[in-house]
């Protein structure tokens, strides 16, 4: 069973959500996946300082000048400059230009993130950290994937909560592609809506079952019927709950997992496990 | 002058920042919301979007009837755009393609021909003294590069005075090519752990494409610790501090639709 919570917006609650979810499933059955690789914070949000393991993860390329012959209309992206040298930030490592001018250009492996291995009360926690700048999150999201659920296999554990980035390009694509069921946090704002519906967008065209939680609800409680209304109505999601404006989810830390867990439909939920 | 404003973590109030910044602008000023995945300035503002171009990328089309089903194209694709089972025409699995057309060039009878697929729009909008741009990347799309970068040189093209641009959230490559352009970045940051740790994240970013930079730390007075943090660091690096305290009126009148400029 794989569930992503996602929310399209930053900032929406997600980690929160995810973080708070997480104290209710079976703990000897539940793997944490943290997609969100550009800035990783469930951990941080459980109170987990330090890794048990890090591995450096060289799985992204990027090419590299080594002739004497510039080649810049080779680049699809525009990463290769008029003196024939690859800016690495711009490369997305498609290896057009290696291939089509082997003389000029070589593919070769970077650094691209870290692997970061953690263990909350006993359940098993991965993510990754991108190397600042590194193009390839999608790809490293998608290699947390592959381990977790073989890790999952070895160790008997069947359920997959993953936390994904924000936003709707491929980190949220790989985190959402293959799950069993998505939670989308909508931020009760004009802008938490129409992101949280670009994810929708994903999550319908991966036939997706999903439900929704609806955050900060009490700020403009006349928004709650619409909100029901679209996610619920009309795009046949679940209401999973309506948190109102917790102040103190941003004032105290570790968040107040315990409040927020009132005001979230956890018997549905474990329902789907 | 072109200004870059980004954060690291999403929610901290980059788009508040930039938006504020740009609406007491005392002369025009372009803006470029460079977050095409979910951009929110043209919903803050209330402003009229309208399509003036698009972002393509090429895609190859195979004459079925021309291939000889010899496997070259499949065998120079990069990405594994193509996969080739012999006896058949290569099968194209569109979303690894990147687009490079070297199949096209291989292809010894000329069966493959390029076709070009928009990825998504850009469009323009006016606002007061804001002229605005920003980019909707198709539901279907996952690269959302080429979007980025054709957004960020039509409207630094058709720009007259000084621009803002406001990135995506993360530390990834879209963010970087955002932030490229920049003379000078404003680094929006939140009193919080999560915001503090992801702080130290885009400063790397920033660091590494080599731009001078400041510090805004929204929602002020929430957190001391993390506050006393974010004074060390902006310490250490030497640079400018600026603090806007946190509002809970701010907050509600948002979340209203209301957007009122945080700083002057």
């Amino acid at each position: 069973m794989i569930i992503t919570v996602a929310s399209g917006k930053g900032g929406a609650g997600k980690t929160t959500v995810t973080a708070s979810i997480a104290h209710v499933l079976p703990k000897d059955k539940t793997y944490l996946l943290d997609a969100d690789v550009d800035t990783p914070n469930l951990a941080l949000a459980l109170g987990l300082e330090k890794p048990e393991k890090k591995e450096e993860w060289w799985g992204g390329v990027v090419s590299e000048f080594v002739g004497n012959e510039p080649h810049p209309e080779a680049c699809p992206f525009g990463a290769i400059g008029l003196d024939g040298t690859v800016n690495e930030l711009l490369c997305e490592g498609c290896g057009a230009c290696a291939k089509r001018f082997p003389e000029s250009y070589r593919l070769k492996n970077v650094h691209t993130a870290d692997i970061l291995w953690y263990s909350w009360n006993g359940v098993p926690l991965l993510t990754a950290e991108l190397m600042p700048g590194r193009s390839g999150s999608g790809k490293i999201v998608t290699e947390l994937r592959m381990r977790a659920e073989k890790e999952m296999a070895e160790k008997g554990r069947d359920v997959l909560l993953i936390d994904a980035a924000a936003g709707r390009g491929c980190p949220v694509i790989a985190s959402l592609r293959g799950s069993d069921y998505a939670i989308i946090v909508v931020d009760n704002t004009p802008t938490g809506i129409e992101d949280a519906l670009q994810v929708l967008n994903v999550v319908e065209h991966f036939s997706i079952p999903f439900g929704y939680v609806i955050n900060r609800a009490d700020i403009v409680p006349e928004r709650v019927e619409k909100i029901e209304e679209i996610f619920g109505k009309r795009r046949g999601g679940e209401k999973l709950g309506e948190i109102p404006y917790i102040q103190d989810v941003l004032k105290t830390y570790p968040p107040p997992f315990e409040r927020v867990l009132e005001y979230i439909n956890v018997e549905e939920i474990l329902k789907k496990i | 002058m072109i200004i870059a404003v980004t954060g690291g973590k999403g929610g901290t109030g980059k788009t508040t920042v930039a938006l504020s910044l740009a609406l007491t602008w005392r002369k025009p000023v372009t803006y470029i919301d460079a977050d095409v995945e979910t951009p929110n300035a043209a919903i803050l503002l209330g402003t009229e979007m309208e399509r003036i171009g698009a972002a393509y990328k090429s895609i190859p089309v195979i004459d079925e009837e021309k291939c000889i089903k010899c496997g070259l194209c499949a065998h120079a694709c990069p990405v594994a755009a193509l996969v080739f089972i012999p006896g058949k025409v290569p099968l194209f699995i569109e979303e690894n393609c990147v687009g490079c057309m070297l199949c096209k060039d291989v292809c010894p009878v000329g069966a493959i021909r390029e076709e070009k697929k928009e990825i998504g729009i850009i469009r323009e909008g006016e606002h007061e003294h804001i002229t605005l741009y920003d980019g909707l990347l198709d539901p279907t799309e996952e690269e959302a590069a080429p979007l980025v970068e054709e957004l960020l040189r039509r409207a630094l093209n058709d720009a007259k005075g000084d621009v803002i641009i406001d990135t995506a959230a993360g530390i990834h490559c879209n963010v970087a090519r955002a932030i490229m352009p920049a003379d000078k970045v404003i680094i929006v940051t939140e009193p919080t752990p999560y915001g503090v740790h992801d702080l130290e994240k885009i400063v790397k970013l920033v660091e590494t494409l080599e731009k001078p930079y400041e510090i805004y730390a929204n929602k002020w007075g929430i957190n001391g610790a993390c506050q006393k943090r974010i004074e060390e660091i902006a310490r250490e690096k030497g640079v400018k501090l600026t603090k806007i305290q946190f509002s809970e009126d701010f907050a509600r009148k948002y979340a209203k639709g209301a957007f009122e400029p945080v700083i002057q």
